[in-house]
């Protein structure tokens, strides 16, 4: 469903990404784990099309993202790190424009829009203007414009950043779900909890190689034999 | 006062600090930016010398009337500069991000409001200083002037009198803002744009250049006497007679009289100043908080039914969501709205000025000079508004554009849209000036032709200028589109725009100086300009749109 094949990223003489290849299966929830600067963010843009890699592959769904951007992109919904929004249209009104660049009908946006609003306990805030929002009142949205389209490749980076534990929830159990019906996830993280809890693979990069990737059983075999923490895992690979 | 010097020592270090970047990238962009200010200046230095030359030597217009041509010119800065500053100043003195850091140190407001001014007066100043000081060089060559004229002409004179309009226009900023308490803010800015336009109308309906001319050549040849006898009584009082005075009595060398008028117009600049800090010890840190909360207080919006994202639409999906998010963002953004009211009142009165206009019996020099002159500020018009409107598109896709990039969208129709969106009203600002600018010829038919099909190639020239380069020096960090228009790209945009301008008055001079002379219409002339209009127009047009879409797929 997403595969990335010897992919790398060079900024003048440094290597972000660095022959990075891995295949993430339809259903499957990836974790994208690493220390700052390891290339995760990179990466991630290099998949969401923000970022042309230096030379490898993306196929989303099957498409090449480099040949064919826009209709590989039709499948994947992004969320970034940072969640900026045009800060003088309304939750609703980014959210219908969303809707517009995925082509989709108005009477499905207001269908969507309506449920997600809802979902993620929006409220009265969709109708204010973006410029009013707090951090988490912004990833909400941004959250629920990357839902809106029924995408098949969810890429996610730092979810939880700014959303208070009521709504981390919400989203933890929303992304659940969607990997449960069969939508491809791939989140890049900081908190080893969160990966824990949510992910099926767990992937760490370093200096923008893939490192190791394991499993949810080769996690908690790799746990047993140590003091079962995650966290002893990725400081010991990392070092 | 010790904290100014620190906190203006440090920015500085931060501006010498990015000019200095080591970068290849950066030292090319350094090096590109050094060339084209350089070319500038001297084009402006050699323009403004020959200007002088033939307007005194060849036209002989004489000295009091080519002054008081320059007085109507510092009116016309004096206006710029304050209208700028106003718009520059509500970013820089009340949106900029130190501005809350520096609020919770032990700084007293008016100290911030000095390091601010200055910050925002030299930031919107810096361009035009350049231009000024290359005019400068080239009017007092002409006249063999010594050095020392350049210092005490530049310092002593050029900086009091920017100093004067850029405090006013702060003061004016600061009450507007006190005012938006009892009144709608919005009804504030255009009651003042209203006023500046007003200002500007009754300034020049007061002087009355044609009969000012006429008056004046009556004593021909005697025409550098002191006619002071026809200036308007309201002219004693303003800033740029003292200047021009300055310059004129300068010229015929009499420096009681230079002395008098530099004297006025340093006492002018200390009071206008001298009443600015006041207000803003009694006003900024009040204001400040009004601005902080501008937003909230504004109760009733002004909504378009048909920009709303709920209503289906004739357009493609994509396409309809980038014209109803622009136009939204464009229409609740203050300093783009009342910005293009402004300029739109200005470009209605020229245009009425120009309608009014009639050159008859004319010397065939004169109407030449008179259509370069018309022509040459269409074309100015033109550049700012490109400048100010179309250069800061791509920058305001913002951080947001994220959302754009990592859509099914193909960037070509993005910018396809900015094009169309900026080209549409451009060119029917150019094209309702160029036939405006008929008027003072008699409405003849042969020129509006000429004029119309040009002005066309203009506007498709300047705004491909304005987008392409608005995307090669894109920072999409930046929010307030009035910093991006005076950011360093926008300085070097708007000098190449003045190229332009050069270069599309010389295509129309000839055929034009031609057909003035000879009264003859040279059919070959005239589709000679056009094509070559054309040919300039295409070519440039290419390269600056490959630029910008270029530009559009770069990293984010």
């Amino acid at each position: 469903m997403l595969q990335l094949k010897n992919l790398t990223k060079k900024f003048g003489d440094f290597v972000a990404v660095d022959d990075l290849s891995l295949e993430v299966k339809s259903g499957e929830f990836f974790g994208f784990l690493g220390p700052n600067g390891a290339g995760k963010t990179t990466t991630i843009k290099m998949i969401a099309g923000l970022i042309k890699p230096t030379s490898g592959k993306i196929f989303i769904c099957g498409i090449d993202a480099l040949a064919e951007p826009e209709k590989a992109k039709s499948f994947l919904a992004y969320v970034p790190d940072q969640p900026f929004i045009y800060d003088k249209l309304t939750g609703r009104e980014f959210l219908y424009f969303i809707g517009g660049l995925f082509k989709m009908k108005k009477e499905k946006i207001r269908e969507k829009v309506d449920f997600l609003v809802d979902h993620f306990e929006i409220g009265r805030w969709i109708d204010k203007r973006v410029e009013e929002y707090s951090q988490g009142m912004k990833q909400r949205v941004i959250i629920a414009s990357a839902l809106l389209h029924d995408p098949k490749v969810i890429v996610i980076d730092e979810p939880m950043v700014g959303l208070d534990p009521r709504s981390a929830r919400i989203v933890k159990d929303t992304l659940k779900q969607k990997s449960k019906e069969g939508v491809t996830i791939f989140m890049s993280t900081h908190s080893l909890d969160v990966a824990e809890e949510l992910c099926d693979t767990i992937g760490i990069i370093k200096d923008g190689k893939l490192i190791a990737q394991f499993n949810a059983s080769e996690i908690e075999e790799f746990k047993q034999s140590r003091d079962g923490k995650l966290e002893s895992l990725f400081i010991e690979l990392t070092k | 006062m010790s904290e100014v010097v620190l906190i203006l020592k440090y920015k500085l270090i931060s501006i010498f600090k990015s000019a200095l970047d080591s970068k290849w990238g950066s030292v090319l962009k350094e090096l590109a930016s050094i060339f084209v200010f350089t070319g500038f200046a001297l084009s402006t230095f050699i323009s403004s010398n020959y200007a002088t030359a033939y307007l005194l030597s060849e036209a002989k217009i004489g000295l009091f009337l080519f002054h008081r041509v320059l007085s109507m010119l510092l009116f016309v800065l004096f206006v710029l500069v304050s209208l700028g500053n106003i718009i520059v100043a509500f970013s820089t003195l009340y949106k900029s991000k130190d501005i809350e850091f520096f609020l919770t140190t032990p700084i007293k407001p008016i100290k911030i409001y000095v390091i601010k001014f200055l910050d925002n007066f030299f930031y919107s100043s810096s361009t035009m200083f350049i231009f000024i000081f290359a005019i400068l060089l080239g009017y007092g060559s002409y006249f063999m002037k010594p050095p020392e004229f350049y210092i005490f002409s530049f310092a002593g004179v050029i900086v009091p009198f920017m100093l004067m309009s850029a405090s006013l226009s702060i003061i004016i900023l600061m009450l507007i803002l006190k005012l938006s308490q009892r009144f709608d803010i919005r009804k504030i800015a255009v009651f003042a744009g209203l006023i500046y336009a007003l200002a500007v109308y009754f300034y020049f309906k007061s002087t009355n250049p044609m009969k000012l001319f006429t008056e004046v050549m009556r004593y021909y040849p005697y025409v550098d006497q002191y006619f002071a006898q026809l200036d308007p009584s309201i002219a004693v009082y303003l800033p740029n007679h003292w200047v021009a005075e300055i310059f004129y009595f300068s010229a015929r060398g009499n420096s009681e009289m230079v002395m008098r008028y530099f004297l006025i117009l340093l006492s002018a600049t200390v009071g206008v100043l001298l009443v600015n800090f006041g207000v803003a010890r009694k006003l900024y840190f009040d204001t400040l908080f009004i601005a902080f909360d501008l937003k909230n207080r504004i109760k009733k919006r002004f909504e378009i039914e048909i920009l709303s994202f709920y209503k289906k639409s004739i357009f493609h999906p994509q396409l309809e969501v980038f014209i109803k998010r622009d136009l939204k963002t464009f229409l609740r953004e203050p300093s783009q709205w009342v910005h293009l009211l402004i300029m739109l009142v200005l470009v209605l009165i020229f245009i009425a000025s120009l309608v009014k206009m009639r050159l008859y019996r004319v010397e065939p020099q004169i109407l030449s000079i008179a259509f370069v002159s018309i022509f040459s500020f269409n074309v100015f018009l033109i550049a700012s508004i490109v400048i100010r409107f179309v250069y800061p598109l791509i920058s305001l896709e913002g951080m947001s554009y994220w959302s754009v990039r990592s859509s099914p969208v193909k960037l070509t129709l993005l910018y396809l849209h900015k094009f169309v969106i900026s080209f549409l009203p451009v060119l029917l600002i150019s094209e309702a000036i160029a036939y405006a600018s008929v008027f003072p010829f008699g409405k003849d038919p042969n020129i509006g032709i000429l004029i119309t099909s040009v002005s066309f190639f203009v506007a498709l020239t300047y705004v491909s200028l304005g987008l392409g380069m608005g995307g090669y020096f894109a920072n999409y960090s930046e929010k307030s589109p009035v910093r991006i228009a005076s950011s360093r790209g926008a300085t070097i945009t708007f000098l190449l725009g003045l190229v332009l301008i050069s270069i599309f008055t010389g295509i129309t001079f000839f055929p034009i100086t031609f057909y003035f002379q000879s009264f003859k219409f040279n059919v070959e002339f005239f589709k000679s300009a056009i094509f070559v209009s054309a040919l300039v127009s295409v070519t440039l047009s290419i390269f600056f749109n490959c630029l910008g879409l270029r530009s559009m797929t770069k990293d984010f």
